[in-house]
Formats: C-alpha cells, structure tokens, sequence
C-alpha cells in the first residue's frame, strides 16, 4: 500500500526523481498515488488523440483551474477513499498573484512560490497567453534548474521552441528504454514566464509548509483567506476545523488594516467554519472537542453579531450550514440557517429541498410537504432551462451539450429526494390518494429504485391492503442492491404474514391523521 | 527639410545648406525658433509636411522640450517624416569626431532621451556618421545625388492612379487584439488603447487595383519606436484568470515576434505545429528566412494575404510599436508604416 512514487517509476525503468529542497514530501499515500497516475501519463503517450487533429478541434471543453480541480475531485472524491488515504487529503488550486481569479478559486502567491509547491503528478496550467495546457509535473531539479514534465502528447506540446509566444524552448527526452515514453523538460526561468496555477494533492499541512517557508504570506490576508477558503472547499466542510485558523487570521489582518468591508467578508467566513466545525466536532463524541470552536464563536458573534453574519453568507454556505447542523441533530439550528437561505434565495431549489428534510425531522410534515412542492417546482423550471440551453449549442459543441446533461443528471437527482419526502409527508399526513400519485411519481422517474414500492406498500397497508402492500413489497425488494435495506423489508415482510401487522416506522400513521379516500 | 539641433550645429547646418544648394536642392531650415512653443511646434512639422525628404543631423544634444511636451522638437520632427513616410537621410557625428566642446553634450534626462533617439535612427536604412562639417558635406552631397538618382526613377509620392500597396489600417478594432487574460488600458492623457503584455495584430494586405504595375513586397519590419523603459503604477494590471483556460490546443501561430525594449527579435513562423517545424527570420525582415518570401501583388489581381501574429513586450515598460513594409512598384523601392501601437509590460 505504501510503494513510494520511486518504486513505481523505477518498476517502468524512469529515472527516481531527486528530493529537492523545495516543498516537502507528502504522506507516502497521496505520493504512491501520484506515482501511479505519472506511470498512466508516461504509458498513455500517444495513445490519446490530440484534441487538435479533430475535424473541428474548437471549441474544446474551457476549463479553468477550479473547473478542473471540482472536476477532478468529482471523479476522485477522496472522501470514498478514506481508509486509503488521510482523512483530510484535498486539492488545492494555486495560482500566480498576477492572475485575477476569486480568492474561493485558487490561492494567489508569487509566481516563484510555485516553483516551490510544484510536485510530482501536479496539473500544471501553462500559457503563452495564446495557447494554454494543462500537463503533469514529474519533478522538480532545483540544481539543474529545470522542471519536468509528462503529457501524453510530449512530441506535440506548444513549449517546443519555435511553437509558443513566450519564447520557451522545452527539451524533450526519452524516459524510458521505450522510445515513444517521452519527458519533457523547462528551465525555472521559463517555467516562471509561462505558469498560470497548479492543482496539487495534499493535506492541510501543505499550507502549515508554505507558511513556514514564506514567513511574509502569514501576514497577507488574500493567501490567510483563501487558505481558509480552499479548506472550506472540502466535501461538506470536513476541514472546517483547519479552516478556521486561517479565515481568523485573515479577519485579524483586516481588522488590524481598518478595513471594515475586509473585514466582514472574513467575518462571514470564519462563522461559516467555526458553526461548521462545531457540528463536526459532535459527530466525534468528544464533548470537549467543540469547545475551542464555541468559545471563538461566541466571540465573533458578540462582536458582528449572527444576523449581520449570516447576512453576508453566501447560498451554498448557508445551505452548508443547514446541512452540517442538520447531521448533527441540531434540526432547530439548521433551521434557522435554512430559515435565513429561504428569505435570502427564494428562487433556489436547494434551501427548499434542505429545509423540507429538517421539517420532516421536526414532524412538521405540512412545511415539509409545502417545501418539497415548491423545491419540486423550482427543480422541474430548472430541468427546463438547462434542456432549452442544452438543445442551443452549435452541433460541433458537444462538450457544452455534455456539461449541461451531467448538470440535467444532477437536478433529476435531487427531484428523485424531493418526490420521495413529498410522498412521504403526504403518507405522514394521511393524504394516502395524493401519497399514491406522488409514490407513482416517483416509481415513473426512478423505475429500477425501490423506494417508490415501499411508499405503495405503506399506503395500501395504512388503507388495509395487506396483500397489495406484499406484492409492492416485493416488487421493492427485488429492486434493492443494499442488503441491510433489503433485511428490513424482509422483515416488513414478515410482518404483514403474522398479525398484527406493523406498519413500517417511518411512516407510522399519527393519532388523528386524516385519510383519504 | 533638414532638422538638427541649432545651437550646438550652427556650423553643420550651413554645410548641409551648402552641400544641398551643390546638388541644386533647396532646403527648408528654421534658423529661428518662433516666439511661441505652440507656434514652434507647429512650424516645424509643417514644414516637413512640405518637404520631400528629410535630412537629419544629430549630435549630443537631445534638443529643446516645449513645456508640456514629452519629446524635443527634432525628435518631432523626425517622427512626422516617418509618419508621412517620406524618404529620411539620417547623419550621425562620430565618435572619432574632433573639437567636440563639453557644453555641446547634454547630460541627464535628455542624454538618456537622445540615447533611446539613435538607438532607432540606426535602424535606418540611410545612416551616415561625420567627423567634422567637411565630412558632413561630402556626405550629404553623396547621399543626395544617390537620392536623386532614385527619385528620377520613382513616381512622386503616390498619384492618384498609379499602382500601390493598400494595407489596412491598425486602427480597427479587429486588427490589434489583446493577449488572452490581458486587459487593455485607455489612461488618461494615453493612447486610446494601451495594450497590456503585448498584442495580436493582422493586416490585409492588397494591390490598390489602379495602375498597370504589380506590386512586390519583400520586407517587413516590426519598429519599435520608442520604448520607455520601467514600471508605471498608474498602467498596473492583472490578467483574468478565467480567460487562461486548459484549452490544450495550439492555436496557429503565424508569426511571434519578441521585443525587449528597443530591441526587436527575430520573428518565427509556425510552419506546422502539429509536426513542430518553424522558421527563423535571418534579419529583422520577417520574410527574410531559409524559404524567403515575397509577395506579389499582379496589377489586374484581386489577391488579399493576410497576415497575423503576435507580438510579445518582454521587457518592462511602455512601447510605441509599428509594422514597415518594403515594396517595390515597377522596381522602385517604397514604404509604407502602419499606426504605431501602444503596449505596456509590467512581467
């Protein structure tokens, strides 16, 4: 499991990097990884078509550094992984301080900081301000003065001389005794005059590293801010802990600058992770765990106070927010900052849909219901817009057409979750003729899932179909992958054979509970 | 028109006086700056405009700066011949030169600007250096019989219906675009459009359909006309990230050319880029490589080229940058400059 990079490279005969003193090794995991990935990239070469010998090679698929980092971390989501790498193992988008990019996007530093950060299997976005690629970075040799590279098209790459507008002269050599395995290679000069950014793997302790190399980034608030920033970019604030630290030191920098606009920005920020940190911390047992976090939050909040910090949230924090507070059992808070995203977003689906979750938690099941309806609403407006703009690309454009449908294939996701809390407060509620078309609902939207059935059988054993409710039953447990799941309806079952019948608890009828006919 | 400082030349300008009057040429001198440095100004562009060709005599002195001005009264002077493109016959004293006075060499900021002057004026095709107002006139006297030998041969100026070189106009938006990522500036006081990191250009380049001779050009050159050297807080820009995308393909590039300050590089063409060939231009003409060029345009023809690259400010500070094509019609050598464009570096 712990194969240093060096091991695999040399299992392809490529020459072991030389440690640098630069940027220090990573946990041997993420390195193995990243040995891994370079051995795909040297053994791909020319084997990939080059995007450019197409019929009409534009416009290709833009992606930006953040584009590509989400898009990377969409298709590796560490989180999956956990056992295999450290638990706080993210990507982190770099760029140079003289590219204007949102400081949520990428770090800004000095160009030659990247030089420092570079390291094996980095993306590295490269531009002569005409052209513009991404490729791997092998390693670096600081004594040679030169970085090197491996993409899977080295005989075609835009660094060669004569072929780029910065005047770079790439060297490629052979890497291995395979003749088409190609290196290429940069001095550190060149590589300064044509780096944009890179996406590197690491833990938090890359940003402890840089500090601590680049003592005067300590005391710039654009790099403490996006520090924070960029740990909050991890799923569901996990890193919020780490984060805070960094969002804290950038309110301090504003603050100490009398820079109040700054300073509220931050502000909002740190909120956001030390309520985030907070709800992580309890998940741990550890009831001392949260207390640093709560003692920094009442702190920020005495001084901003929550109104004025939650009003310069942004939707996804807010909804982060909901969520974090919502897994830990806090449902009264998640409200409330779910509350605050409703006010603010009315026209987005995601508050509502997070809100009709918490309403269920709550046994508000009429809110519940009203907020899946109009989440549902919301959802289906969205599904048109994105197919209306799908079906406009140019024909040759199929990468947009393909974005918009992963994107189409995201807000069916969430229709699936809202079809199946507004059936389940409609069966809550004992509205059991609109709970029947709502669960055909979602049987049409998600045939292959077994939800849909589950929520017929409930319905026809609230009505006293005992014999419909076994046959949808077993229509759902022939539809369900995961075993627990399928134990439990097992169970239910079983249950609906040996009176008296025991409806199952989810939605369990309420004293009282009006039925339709 | 013959254009030279006045208090440090007085003895060369009658010289060139005297060699003109020789070869039966009369000169346009202003031996009097007029009483106003409005007026100034004024006369002494007017008369080159008036003028067929322009002799320059440069020494050490960098010359007068009206107030308010950026540039001395002869630099404007040389910049008006070049911009309306008449033929320029440029001397220069030498360093051998003898009886130099110390009060006739200016020191400190003009010494810098007249620095940055000769640095251009040799890229001149007609540069001569004197010793001494003798060598001065012999100089003059032969660079003028050259001069009208040629001009016996050439058309004057470009009369309506004779044959010339139509090149489209830089001043379009759709000719100079920025870098990628790169903004461009419209200062106070500046250029209109102050190009940031360096630019796209193209021209269109086409027979003017009138006439009976073709056209051929054989040359083209990037000048850089004057160049500022350091960084000014006030052009200070960032380039927008979501601009410099992963988009993985090479674009074709007709041409690069590289500029550091003053100094022009040699321009490459992207022959193939999927191959990865290229050409090296030889000289600061751009056609000028192992498979050279030139372009002809026939009399009768509809041929259009096109012709786009890019060029790339490498030095820091702020560049006043123009294209010169050299062409010929019916065999006679002529020039036309494109608009200067503006560029400013900070990388």
């Amino acid at each position: 499991m712990s194969t240093p990079t060096s091991e695999y490279l040399s299992g392809l005969a490529i020459p072991t990097p030389p440690r640098r003193a630069g940027r220090p090794r990573r946990d041997p995991r993420i390195e193995q990884l990243a040995g891994t990935i370079l051995a795909f990239e040297a053994l791909s070469q020319g084997l990939m078509d080059y995007a450019g010998d197409t019929q009409n090679p534009r416009p290709v698929r833009p992606r930006s550094l953040y584009d590509l980092k989400k898009w990377i971390a969409d298709y590796f989501p560490y989180a999956n992984y956990r056992v295999a790498f450290p638990d706080t193992t993210l990507y982190f988008a770099f760029c140079s301080n003289k590219v204007k990019l949102p400081l949520d996007q990428a770090v800004p530093v000095p160009r030659e900081d990247l030089w420092w950060l570079a390291a094996p299997n980095d993306m590295l976005l490269v531009s002569d301000r005409l052209t513009h690629h991404y490729t791997s970075v092998w390693y670096v040799d600081d004594d040679a003065g030169r970085i090197h590279l491996l993409d899977p098209w080295p005989d075609r790459i835009f660094l060669k001389k004569g072929l780029n507008a910065a005047g770079v002269e790439a060297r490629v050599e052979s890497v291995t005794s395979d003749a088409r395995h190609k290196r290429i290679s940069i001095t550190r000069e060149e590589f300064l005059r044509v780096t944009v950014g890179l996406l590197t793997r690491d833990t938090p302790e890359l940003l402890e590293n840089y500090l601590a190399a680049h003592s005067d980034a300590r005391e710039r608030f654009e790099v403490r801010l996006a520090f924070g920033l960029a740990l909050m970019d991890a799923e569901q604030y996990v890193l919020a802990r780490f984060a805070a630290v960094h969002l804290e030191a950038a309110l301090r920098l504003a603050e100490a600058a009398g820079e109040a606009e700054r300073a509220q920005d931050a502000a909002a920020r740190l909120h956001v992770a030390l309520v985030s940190a907070i709800h992580h911390q309890r998940w741990s047992k550890d009831d001392l765990a949260p207390r640093p976090f709560q003692d920094a939050l009442r702190h920020l909040t005495a001084r901003y106070g929550e109104d004025r910090l939650l009003a310069g949230a942004w939707l996804r924090e807010l909804c982060g927010l909901g969520n974090a507070a919502g897994l830990s059992g806090a449902h009264d808070e998640a409200l409330r900052f779910l509350e605050a995203a409703v006010s603010r977003f009315p026209d987005e689906e995601e508050p509502y849909r997070l809100r009709a979750k918490v309403r269920m938690s709550l046994g508000d099941h009429e809110g519940a219901l009203d907020d899946a309806t109009r989440a549902l609403a919301l959802n289906a407006a969205g599904i048109r817009a994105l197919e209306a703009r799908r079906d406009s690309w140019h024909p040759d454009d199929r990468f947009s057409r393909e974005d918009d449908q992963a994107r189409i294939g995201g807000l069916r996701n969430r229709r699936f979750d809202e079809l199946d809390m507004r059936a389940a407060a409609l069966i809550a509620l004992r509205r059991l003729v609109d709970a029947r078309a709502a669960a055909g609902e979602l049987m049409a939207h998600a045939p292959a899932s077994s939800d849909g059935y589950a929520k017929l059988a409930s319905i026809e054993h609230l009505l006293g179909n005992d014999a419909a409710a076994a046959s949808h039953l077993r229509e759902a447990r022939g539809r369900e992958q995961n075993p627990r799941q399928r134990a439990l309806i097992d169970a239910m079952l079983a249950s609906l054979q040996a009176p008296p019948a025991v409806a199952p608890s989810a939605e369990a009828p309420g004293a009282g509970s009006e039925v339709h006919p | 028109m013959v254009s030279s400082t006045v208090r440090d030349l007085a003895e060369h300008r009658d010289a060139v006086l005297q060699a003109c009057l020789e070869v039966g040429v009369f000169p346009r001198m202003m031996e009097h700056l007029p009483a106003s440095d409005a007026e100034a100004v004024c006369v002494s562009t007017e008369m080159v405009d008036q003028s067929e060709l322009y002799i320059g005599v440069f020494a050490h002195r960098y010359g007068y700066v009206p107030p308010g001005a950026t540039r001395s009264v002869t630099e404007m002077e040389y910049e008006r011949a070049v911009q309306r493109c008449i033929p320029r016959l440029i001397f220069l004293m030498s360093d051998d030169y003898r009886g130099l006075r110390a009060s006739d060499v200016e020191t400190g900021a003009g010494a810098e600007r007249l620095k940055a002057l000769k640095s251009r004026l040799q890229t001149e095709r007609v540069v001569r250096y004197f010793t001494s107002p003798e060598d001065l006139r012999a100089n003059v006297v032969e660079a003028l019989v050259k001069y009208m030998a040629t001009a016996e041969r050439t058309p004057s100026g470009s009369p309506a219906g004779s044959s010339d070189l139509n090149v489209s106009s830089l001043d379009s938006p759709r000719r100079l675009t920025p870098l990628d990522g790169h903004p461009v500036l419209a200062p106070p006081g500046g250029p209109p459009r102050l190009f940031t990191g360096g630019v796209h250009v193209s021209f269109t380049l086409a027979h003017n359909g009138e006439g009976k001779h073709s056209i051929n050009l054989h040359a083209m050159e990037l000048e850089a006309v004057r160049f500022t050297s350091g960084l000014r807080p006030e052009y200070a820009y960032e380039l927008e990230g979501t601009s410099l995308i992963g988009a993985g393909i090479a674009r074709p590039h007709v041409f690069t050319v590289m500029v550091f300050g003053n100094r022009v590089m040699p321009a490459r063409w992207v022959i193939d880029s999927k191959l990865g060939t290229f050409r090296e231009a030889k000289s600061a003409n751009f056609f000028d490589t192992d498979d050279p060029r030139i372009l002809t345009f026939p009399a009768d023809g509809a041929d259009i080229e096109e012709i786009k690259g890019t060029v790339m400010a490498c030095e820091q500070g702020l560049y006043e940058l123009r294209f010169v094509f050299h062409y010929s019609v019916a065999g006679v050598d002529r020039q036309r400059a494109s608009e200067v464009a503006h560029v400013y570096s900070d990388e």
